[in-house]
This record gives structure tokens, sequence and C-alpha cells, in this order.
């Protein structure tokens, strides 16, 4: 008897696609729904995992690009240091759609938040991505021509993008209630004043989230009408939430929603493409085998898997893996950065 | 305790400027030789032995021996480095085309930080720093002879034209850096004479070899700076003459 399951492929039924196979053999996962060639201008943003794609995509000489480049005469380590390389331009990481949307409206000239240059200990850091510059400017003066120069950048990074790749890494953020501007960092923390005042905890929501993303798409496409997007989730769980739940629960909020919003997004957009980047390293036929022993920070076994099965739908080959990291503390620090990994100072 | 001074090929003009002083005004005699280019500063060049410093660069051993008659630098000598401040790979580097220096504010341009430039300047000098902090923690307390202001670039034979403001800002930046990094550590550094300096603080071509030398003082700027040096070194240290070298 025939019936809308009979004509599936094997990828679609659970057992011979997930329980017949150990997690790095399963296949067929992740299907393009565009081509990408090595001539298309790729950008990236997001959270800090989307420091992993952006590598990727450089290091399997595809043309991804980096609008606010490092000077020549600083080597890659400093330049890494200070924030260069890291994603399409030197915005640092960006966690929410919402953070997504502001970014673009500051280039814009749309949006002037009050939150602008904090100071700490006579330095000063750019409320937007307070940690870019190790230690902070040395001058007000200083910071705002940096900012000048990197919002000039994103500016033409929308502009000349064909596929913009963006990470969701979490739903809680912080904003300024004034001005409803959002905050990579919880003010405080790696510098800034928390003042409840002006600043509160937001968890976003499903539809705000959405709404987000449609806004910000159109926002794009305003500018550059046939950008393409791919949209995954940092398997990265929260180092910390600031919602009375435990951080566990926390975190599955946090990435169901943000996984909900790439499904929706996909399937009312046929130019939205979702990398299941979140299944391939968090879901549970994974075993965790790919985080490190604090599950949360993601091994670089565990990158170069999901990596390569992506790479590989697409008609690449795999490169070499990194030096492996099993045998590490499981304090060890990230070898992406991570401003929220400062909240870890936090705990009691 | 004797003058040994010896660093990159700056100390060139500084030999001809104390053989000038020897002869002519008596001054005491000294020992003054170049070890090498200051290409030679782009790599490790020394290290600590049984104790004491060693350079470790071929050429530079070679000449310490030959014109120093030492090995290694010992405490019981009085030692005037001419290495630092030569700071045209900085400056020269092709990567000012798109950026300039933040303090400078040029719109349209990547700005480049003062922490940011600290670190090209840290790293430009990293080998010359570690043979400081080697001097130093072995007993030795040597002071710096700077390189001479910056020759004014010739707009007809420079291929990388930047403009002259920034040149030289960023040659005084790193200058204040240097001299910064070196009073930490408690090591006096002398400066060229500020009458060898044009109004834009470049080397006035009087005190430049000139030709198609676009780096060295003259001779003259050689003696001034000698000068400078024995009257710094006179407050600091009573020289014992040494014999004179070939």
């Amino acid at each position: 008897m025939q019936n809308p399951y009979s004509s599936q492929p094997p990828r679609a039924f659970w057992k011979s696609a997930v329980a017949d196979f150990s997690p790095i053999e399963m296949d067929g996962v992740y299907e393009p729904r565009f081509e990408i060639t090595p001539e298309m201008r790729i950008s990236a943003a997001g959270s800090c995992f989307a420091q992993h794609i952006a590598r990727q995509f450089r290091t399997r000489g595809y043309n991804f690009m980096d609008f606010e480049p490092a000077p020549a005469m600083i080597d890659d380590k400093t330049a890494d240091e200070f924030g260069y390389g890291h994603y399409s331009a030197r915005y640092g990481n960006i966690y929410s759609v919402r953070q997504l949307i502001q970014l673009f409206a500051r280039a814009f000239d749309r949006f002037s938040p009050q939150d602008s240059v904090w100071e700490k200990d006579g330095r000063f850091h750019d409320a937007f991505r307070p940690s870019i510059q190790p230690g902070g400017f040395a001058s007000e003066a200083e910071c705002l021509l940096e900012r000048t120069h990197h919002l000039a950048q994103v500016k033409t990074m929308l502009e000349q993008t064909d596929i913009f790749v963006f990470t969701f890494g979490l739903t809680e953020a912080w904003e300024n209630t004034r001005d409803r501007a959002v905050l990579p960092t919880c003010p405080g923390t790696i510098a800034g004043t928390f003042d409840p005042e002006v600043y509160a905890f937001k968890n976003f929501r499903f539809a705000e989230i959405l709404r987000d993303a449609q806004t910000f798409i159109r926002f794009a496409h305003e500018h550059n009408p046939e950008m393409k997007f791919l949209f995954t989730v940092s398997p990265v769980p929260l180092t910390a939430t600031a919602t009375d739940q435990h951080v566990l629960p926390a975190t599955v909020y946090s990435k169901s929603v943000l996984r909900a919003v790439c499904g929706e997004l996909m399937m009312e957009h046929d130019f939205v493409d979702y990398y299941p980047s979140y299944e391939l390293v968090a879901s549970h036929p994974m075993r965790g085998a790919f985080y490190r022993p604090n599950m949360r920070q993601v091994a670089a076994e565990g990158v170069a898997r999901v990596m390569d099965i992506f790479f590989r739908a697409h008609g690449g080959g795999e490169v070499a893996l990194p030096k492996p990291v099993s045998d590490a503390p499981a304090t060890q620090k990230s070898d992406v950065h991570c401003d929220e990994e400062i909240l870890e100072m936090f705990s009691t | 305790m004797t003058l040994y001074i010896c660093g990159n090929s700056h100390t060139r003009a500084l030999r001809a400027g104390a053989s000038a002083l020897e002869q002519e005004e008596g001054a005491d005699p000294m020992v003054v030789f170049p070890l090498g280019t200051a290409d030679n500063e782009a790599e490790p060049f020394s290290a600590i032995e049984d104790g004491k410093v060693v350079l470790t660069n071929r050429r530079f051993r070679k000449k310490l021996k030959q014109f120093f008659d030492v090995s290694a630098f010992e405490p019981e000598h009085r030692w005037g480095i001419c290495l630092g401040n030569h700071n045209y790979r900085i400056f020269r580097h092709e990567g000012w085309l798109d950026a300039a220096p933040s303090w400078l504010g040029v719109a349209g341009k990547t700005p480049v930080s003062e922490d940011l430039f600290a670190r090209i300047v840290a790293e430009d000098q990293q080998h010359i720093r570690a043979f400081f902090d080697q001097l130093i923690s072995t007993g030795v307390r040597p002071f710096v002879i700077s390189a001479p202001w910056p020759v004014r670039p010739d707009p007809e034979t420079t291929e990388l034209k930047l403009p002259l403001t920034m040149l030289k800002s960023i040659d005084t930046r790193a200058r204040v850096l240097f001299a910064d990094w070196l009073s930490k550590r408690g090591i006096a550094i002398v400066t060229p004479p500020v009458e060898t300096a044009d109004e834009d603080g470049f080397l006035k071509p009087d005190y430049a070899k000139g030709g198609d030398d676009p780096y060295h003082g003259n001779n003259t700027y050689g003696r001034l700076m000698m000068r400078k040096v024995l009257a710094h070194e006179a407050k600091v240290a009573p020289l014992k003459p040494v014999a004179r070298q070939a």
C-alpha cells in the first residue's frame, strides 16, 4: 500500500538515518538549498561559534570577505587579539538579531544609541563591542574614530555580500530601556556601569526574533536585493542565564526558539538556507562527543566535523583536523573570542 | 671604566665623530665600531651564555671580537649601544598607504590605535629590547645612542609616497615609546642634537650623508652626536682612556 512515507528517502527515517549509524558516520543531514561557489562573496556575523565558520570558509578557499582587515603592519597573533579577522568586519560577537539590526541601523545613520563610549580605569570601550580593543582605547576620540571607520565598513559589507552567514547565539540580552539599544554584554561586566534604572534584562521571544529577522532581511534586500542568507544556530550553551531558571533549561529554551525561527525563515523564503550545526553537535545522537569536557565549548574535532559536512555538501573536500584537545581541562580558554565567557568570573 | 660604543650602521658616523674629537680636541680615546647593518636587528642576535650576553648573530659576533677584543658584554666596561630609533622599517611599511595613526584623526583610512601602534613598535624592536634586557640581567649598565632624526624622503626617488606629517608623526611616537621602554629599565638614551633637525623634525641636509644614502648622518653629525654622548657620560661615569684600536 502506497502512502506519503513510501517514497521518502532513507534519510527521512530515524532507523536508517540515525539509529544504524554512529555519530561520525551519519550522512545526508544537510542538503544545500542553493549553491555556494568559490566566487561568491561571503560575509559572516553572529555569536562566537560564527568565528569557526568564518575561519573555515577562509581556509577552504572560498571568497570570504573581510571588509575591515587588520593593518598590514601587524602580525596575525596581534590582529587576532585586537579583534581583526574574526568575522567580516570588526564588530565582535553579535548574539541577537536585534543587535544585528541595530548594527546596520547605526551604520546607515538610522540609529544613534545613548550608549556610546564606556570609560573604565581611564580607558575607553565601545559599548557595542567592548572587548574589541584589549584594555580599551586610549581616548574617547580614538574610540569614536575607530567606530566611524568600523561602521563605514559594515555599510560596505551589506552592499557587497552575496551570501550572509549569521549564527544565532542567544535569546538573552541586555538593553538600554530608554532607546532599546541591545548591548553585546551586560554593562558592568567587561566595561560600563550597571544601572538598573537604565538597563534591563531581555529574553527575546519567538515572535520578536522572527520579526527582527524579517526586518533584517528586508533591510538587507533594500540595499542588496540578491543577497542570500545562510543561518545556523550555535551549539554553544549559555555561559550563564539571567533568568530565574537553571542554566540548562534556559539554554534549551534559547536554542529551541532560535532553531524554530530559523525553520520559519527557511520555510518562508527560498533565499534562506539553514545549516544544522546545532543538531550536528548538540543533539542527543551525538552523545555530547563533540564538546570539550565542560560540555560547553565545542572541541576542534566537532567544529571540523560540522564544517566537513557543510563543505562536502557543497562539493568540497575535507581539511586536516586541528590538534585534538580531548584531554584539555574543562576550564580551557576558547579558541574563539567569546564575550559572554566573562560571566564565568561572576559565578559563586 | 672604558667606554665602548657599538651598534648598527649609524655607529659609523659616531666613529668618525669620535676620531675627530680625539684628534682635534684631545678627547679620551674610546672604542667605537659598528657591528653590522640594521637588517640584523630583525632577527634574534643575542643570548645569555654562562651568565654573560653574547652575540649569536655571526657577523655581530665576529665584529665584536675583532674590534673590541671581547666575546661577551662584561659589566666592567661602559657600553654605549647605538640601536633603536632606526624607524624606517616601521614608517616605510606599505601598510600605511591604507592606514593612519589614530591620533592624527585621518578619515577614510584604517585607524591604528595608540596601543596597536605600540605593538607594532614593540614587534619591530623585539630583538633589540631582548638584548637590553639581557644586558641588564647580567649586570651590564648600557646606555643607548639614538639613531639620527629620519632623513626627509626625496620625492623623486621615494616609491612609497606617504604624507610627511604622518611619517614624522610615526617616527616621533616610536621614539617616545622606545624612550619610555628604556626609562622603565633605567637605561638612559642620548638623543640626536636638536640643531641637526629641520623645522619639520627631519635631519638637516648639512648633517645627512646624502647621495644615495637615505638613512645616515655624516661625519659632522657624528661629531656633534659624540660630543653629546661624551657630555652625557661625563655626568654619569668617569671614563678611563683605552689604547687606540686599529
